[in-house]
């Protein structure tokens, strides 16, 4: 066992780091659209109690769906390959981020709102200077969540070839080659585990000074 | 004569049907120390945010500094006029030289003027330079208050507003900061203080003019002597009573 998995480093480093490379950039691709969509909807959601509560639903509904249904609910509409994985993905990740969103900015105190007003901020510069550093901790977190769901969902993108570490388990599991499975399996296991120590450091970092 | 720094005209402000703030007139002059003394839900706060036009009136005029607040840019404006908060209110993740540097950076000085600036402010209020690269959390609640003045006092405005700032403070620094406070306006040149609070004795203590506010009205507005010796309403005489309640008991217990 061990020794095949040697053996497949040995002859197919290449593939394994496409993979790699393939899993790594259509997750956080699908990170960078989400956060597009998430962080102006989310601050909306924090002014308006109507725009939170249709998030709030349309979230609970989104967590019903398994990430699988969505990736094939897709392909009538947009075929297969990277682009329907893409939306699937930025669909999954949009809940933990529009949530915490809102969360972080409902969280900075009314007082420090009016107090930077009353310092002659405008709006922009109160959402810049004063709510997002200090919703940072919240965005974050909703950055974590969204980041681990994408890079387990991301493996199940293989199966509408979208490419990435899901292929190899694919592979392993049509050729019943236990090597590529494990392979497979434990680096998208790293890559979660990995994302989700760097982000909570860094939201230790933003929360010190609080 | 002095010119009037704060003019209200008739100025009532409704939150939905509850009428807050009912027909007040009432005039401050430049360089005053104003106090206004009510219970909560009186409108004193309310009040003093319509000064910075933090809440808006529901009608009437108000003017301030020469300015109507209803059409002036509010932005801008607002960069002229101190704030300090019962809760300080400092930003948290700034240091306390940038805390207090917040409007004179959206004021656009240079470097040297605002380290100058904030260096002059620290001395001002009593606190150790090196103080500057501290976080507000590293500071103790008087202290942070200290700030929350040196911030108001930042672009040197000429007229400051206080929302009961020693009130969640214990009694002897609070008293520290009172005559503090009072030094530093005498200290500033013809600086406007609007300072609102619950306490009477810090009312008294503090404004050349008390404003005795009840109900979103002014039950009196006069210098304190003129307040102990005739007051002109049932409801200043009980408020009164109550600080000399309060001194029969110091002297009963002697």
């Amino acid at each position: 066992m061990l020794q095949s998995i040697i053996h497949y480093f040995q002859n197919n480093a290449n593939e394994y780091w496409l993979a790699v490379r393939q899993h790594l950039v259509l997750s956080f691709s699908a990170l960078i659209i989400s956060l597009i969509i998430a962080l102006p909807l989310g601050y909306l959601g924090s002014k308006n109690q109507k725009i939170a509560d249709i998030c709030q639903s349309f979230t609970q509904v989104l967590r019903i769906i398994p990430s699988l249904a969505l990736l094939f609910i897709l392909i009538p509409y947009v075929g297969t390959g990277t682009l329907p994985s893409l939306i699937a993905l930025v669909i999954l990740a949009l809940p933990p981020l529009v949530v915490n969103t809102i969360l972080g900015f409902n969280e900075v105190p009314t007082d420090l709102n009016e107090v930077a007003l009353s310092l002659g901020m405008n709006n922009w510069q109160l959402l810049t200077k004063v709510q997002l550093p200090l919703s940072l901790p919240y965005l974050l977190n909703g950055i974590k969540l969204a980041l681990i769901e994408i890079i387990a969902s991301a493996t199940l993108a293989a199966y509408i070839g979208a490419g990435g570490l899901g292929d190899l388990i694919m592979t392993g599991l049509g050729l019943y080659r236990i090597d590529l499975i494990m392979i497979g399996g434990i680096s998208v296991a790293i890559l979660s585990f990995g994302s989700m120590l760097t982000i909570d450091w860094l939201i230790r970092k933003a929360a010190r000074n609080e | 004569m002095n010119k009037a720094m704060i003019k209200f005209k008739n100025v009532s402000k409704k939150f939905g049907k509850n009428e807050i703030i009912s027909n007040l007139n009432f005039e401050v002059k430049e360089g005053e120390f104003i106090t206004v003394l009510g219970a909560s839900g009186s409108g004193k706060t309310t009040t003093l945010k319509m000064i910075n036009g933090l809440e808006k009136p529901t009608a009437g005029d108000i003017n301030v500094a020469g300015y109507s607040i209803q059409k002036g840019k509010l932005i801008e404006f607002r960069r002229h006029i101190g704030y300090v908060v019962q809760s300080i209110g400092l930003f948290p993740h700034m240091t306390i030289a940038q805390n207090i540097a917040v409007t004179p950076k959206l004021l656009g000085w240079d470097k040297e003027k605002i380290n100058h600036r904030v260096d002059e402010l620290l001395d001002l209020v009593n606190l150790p330079r090196d103080f500057k690269d501290r976080y507000p959390a590293q500071l103790s609640g008087g202290q942070q208050q200290r700030v929350g003045v040196a911030r108001a006092l930042s672009a040197n405005p000429p007229l400051l507003l206080f929302d009961e700032p020693f009130s969640a403070l214990d009694s002897l620094i609070r008293q520290e900061l009172q005559h503090q406070l009072k030094d530093l306006h005498r200290k500033l040149d013809n600086k406007t203080f609007y300072f609102v609070t619950h306490d009477i004795n810090e009312a008294l203590y503090l404004g050349d003019r008390v404003m005795v506010m009840n109900h979103g009205k002014i039950e009196q507005f006069d210098t304190p002597q003129n307040l102990v010796k005739h007051p002109q309403t049932e409801y200043v005489k009980q408020l009164l009573d109550t600080a000399q309640e309060n001194q029969k008991l110091w002297e009963a217990l002697k």
